[in-house]
């Protein structure tokens, strides 16, 4: 099935009724949540993961879908008019598009942002459309030592672009991995860790640890400052339109935003934050006009293009090669898995509702977001306004009870009670939870996949550096591990060397 | 104590225990790793991780110490945990009377308290949006979504 027959095969699954009323759903939430700081989508998605039990998988993953898309236009909504990011990726959003509103653009800079992101998101899963398929063909070549390969290089790079010390990064991925060992091994039947529970026998989900450290984390961290007020700016719908200059200023910026967020989509780590921050970055330095820092549009067309356009990037891996490269992702891959279908290369051809229904529903959940999200600017920002007291007991009610209902386990209480403590004490320390979530998933990946090279190659350790696939993925984590290195005491030893030969 | 420092030595700790431990189960060969193998190679990675991180902190606490010797350069506007305790504390109350009390009184008291905990002081009007949430929760969870919430003792002898 060509690409073109595929998409057209998708739309001819996502526009049913029920589809496009979660798809609705789903950007609402979505959008809702982005505007909300605190839970941020994968909270969302993982507490409503168990809506999608009794779904079709199509439907559950369009709801995700809508959801994910749905926060990034949301978070720019909050950053734009009150100088508050409502979701990560919005942060860099906050530097030029608020100087935009004390300029009396915030209209200009809301619709920019809508427009920009759905370009960026409409590129970004027309190039999902191809290179998943071509991705996916390509890892019908891929043994286990390629998914070993990949899974470990994954970590490094996350390690490595999630910002901060990189020797912190490494000890939360050591801590993950180490979490994904506790429960009966798979070959031997081995208990591990367990401490003779039974409950822990079925190890530690990711899902409890997920909600603990990204949204009941969040939530405690709301009782820092439990008396912040906003003050909403009102913007009539008669200024939403901008000007023809700011329309032809926004126009390069959404289209390289694009190429940087879909790029940066397919690397692990926090793909949506990197993607804006690096197109922040060269619109900065493109720039021309000196604007930047006083409300340049520019910085806001190209991150936000940037951050949408990342959300499609990073379905490539998880639909073509079955790895979740961000918790996100994981949180979708548990969708699939809940209804027994095995993400990886084989998943588009034995099922291809699923692959190419996601895919139309992303065109179409993107169109419904621009169509809403504009006019209902005042809305969406106005849900700020809800007094904290009221909020924060619901999320963690729903927290409370979501995370129970995945297993009827009272084991999965303890453990998000106990990840949230972790992850607020993370917070305050300034650690970045994502390497530990991601490490808890993929860890187990390469366990099985180390276990099953060694028995194919009977024991022999160079079959990771001997086949092409899997020695050109290590060489490639092997430099991006150690390129900064070096460039750094190059430039430690040039002053010196500068100095001696003054001398 | 510098908190880092405590974090990365609990870290530390916790990693040397696990290797301990990963290093008495069956470690197989290379060929056919056992159950012990790929922990004991993660608790590696974990101890060496955390000892680099612990080191750290130390380093940068030494550089803290002077500063933090001087009153007058304290940190203004660092938020406080104490605000946190009662919420966590309530949370694990939550936790332990769930099995005995059931979803509904259970979740009916953590909300009532919770909504005080983040500062909300009419408890009228407290426990008629507990009254709402809790009914429309139990609706959607056991009836839409169906999960099994757990009933409590009381209400298997009543």
């Amino acid at each position: 099935m060509s690409p073109f027959e595929g998409l057209l095969h998708g739309f001819a699954v996502a526009v049913t009724p029920v589809n496009l009323l979660v798809g609705f759903v789903g950007a609402i939430v979505g959008t809702v949540i982005g505007v909300l700081p605190g839970l941020g989508p994968l909270g969302t998605m993982a507490l409503l993961l168990p809506l999608t039990y009794g779904m079709d998988p199509v439907t559950g993953m369009i709801l995700f879908a809508g959801i994910y898309f749905g926060a990034m236009y949301g978070g720019s909504t909050t950053s734009i008019l009150l100088n508050m990011p409502g979701e990560a990726a919005s942060v860099i959003t906050v530097m030029e598009g608020y100087q935009m509103t004390l300029r009396g653009r915030a209209g200009a800079a809301l619709a920019v942002s809508a427009v920009g992101s759905f370009i960026a998101g409409t590129a970004s899963i027309l190039a999902l459309s191809f290179m998943a398929p071509t991705l996916a063909d390509a890892a019908l070549k891929f043994g286990p030592a390629e998914y070993f390969a990949v899974a470990l290089v994954g970590l490094l790079i996350m390690a490595r672009l999630t910002g901060g010390s990189l020797a912190k990064s490494l000890m939360l991925i050591a801590v993950g991995a180490a979490l994904g060992t506790v429960g009966m091994e798979s070959v031997a039947g081995y208990a591990r860790y367990t401490f003779g529970q039974p409950m822990l026998a079925q190890g530690i989900d990711f899902l409890p640890a997920a909600m603990g450290l990204f949204g009941l984390s969040e939530v405690l961290a709301t009782l820092d400052d439990p008396d912040q007020k906003v003050a909403i700016r009102k913007v009539p719908l008669r200024e939403l339109w901008p000007t023809v200059l700011e329309w032809r200023r926004s126009f390069w910026p959404m289209i390289r935003g694009s190429f940087i967020g879909f790029c940066a989509g397919l690397l692990p780590g926090p793909s949506p934050v990197i993607a804006s921050m690096v197109s922040y970055s060269v619109e900065r330095r493109l720039d021309k006009s000196g604007e930047f820092g006083k409300g340049a549009i520019e910085g806001v067309a190209g991150p936000e293009a940037a951050n949408n356009a990342a959300v499609g990037g990073a379905y490539v891996p998880l639909l073509a090669l079955g790895i979740p490269f961000t918790p996100a992702m994981a949180v979708v891959m548990a969708v699939l898995l809940i209804n027994h279908v095995s993400p990886g290369p084989l998943l588009i051809s034995s099922h291809p509702d699923l692959f190419w229904g996601v895919i139309a529903s992303m065109y179409i959940g993107n169109f419904m977001l621009l169509v809403f999200n504009l006019p209902l600017v005042g809305v969406f920002a106005s849900i700020i306004r809800t007094p904290l007291h009221y909020l924060m007991p619901l999320v963690l009610l729903l927290c409370l009870v979501g995370v129970y209902s995945i297993n009827n386990s009272m084991l999965d209480v303890w453990l998000m009670i106990g990840f949230g403590i972790l992850g607020y004490a993370m917070k305050r320390l300034d650690y970045n939870p994502a390497p530990l979530v991601l490490a808890l998933v993929l860890g187990p990946i390469m366990e099985r996949s180390f276990r099953e090279s060694m028995m194919l190659a009977g024991g022999n350790l160079a079959t990771f550096v001997t086949r092409p696939i899997s020695a050109s993925i290590l060489a490639v984590g092997l430099l991006v591990t150690v390129a900064p290195l070096l460039i750094r005491m190059r430039r430690m030893a040039g002053p010196r060397r500068n100095v001696s030969e003054a001398t | 104590m510098n908190r880092n420092v405590l974090f990365t030595g609990a870290v530390l700790a916790a990693g040397i225990v696990y290797l301990a431990m990963a290093l008495r189960m069956p470690l197989g060969s290379v060929a056919f790793p056992g159950p012990g193998f790929y922990p004991s190679a993660v608790g590696v990675f974990l101890v060496l991780a955390a000892a680099v991180c612990f080191g750290m902190a130390l380093v940068q606490a030494k550089k803290e110490r002077p500063a933090a010797a001087m009153p007058e350069r304290s940190e203004p506007g660092r938020p406080c945990i104490a605000p946190t305790i009662p919420l966590i504390a309530l949370m694990m109350l939550y936790a332990v009377s769930l099995p005995y009390l059931g979803f509904i009184p259970a979740i009916s008291a953590f909300l009532l308290i919770a909504m005080r905990i983040f500062g909300h002081r009419s408890w009228g009007r407290g426990m008629l949006i507990t009254c709402v949430v809790v009914a429309v929760s139990y609706i959607g969870f056991v009836y839409w979504l169906n999960v099994p919430l757990p009933r409590g003792l009381l209400d298997e002898y009543l």
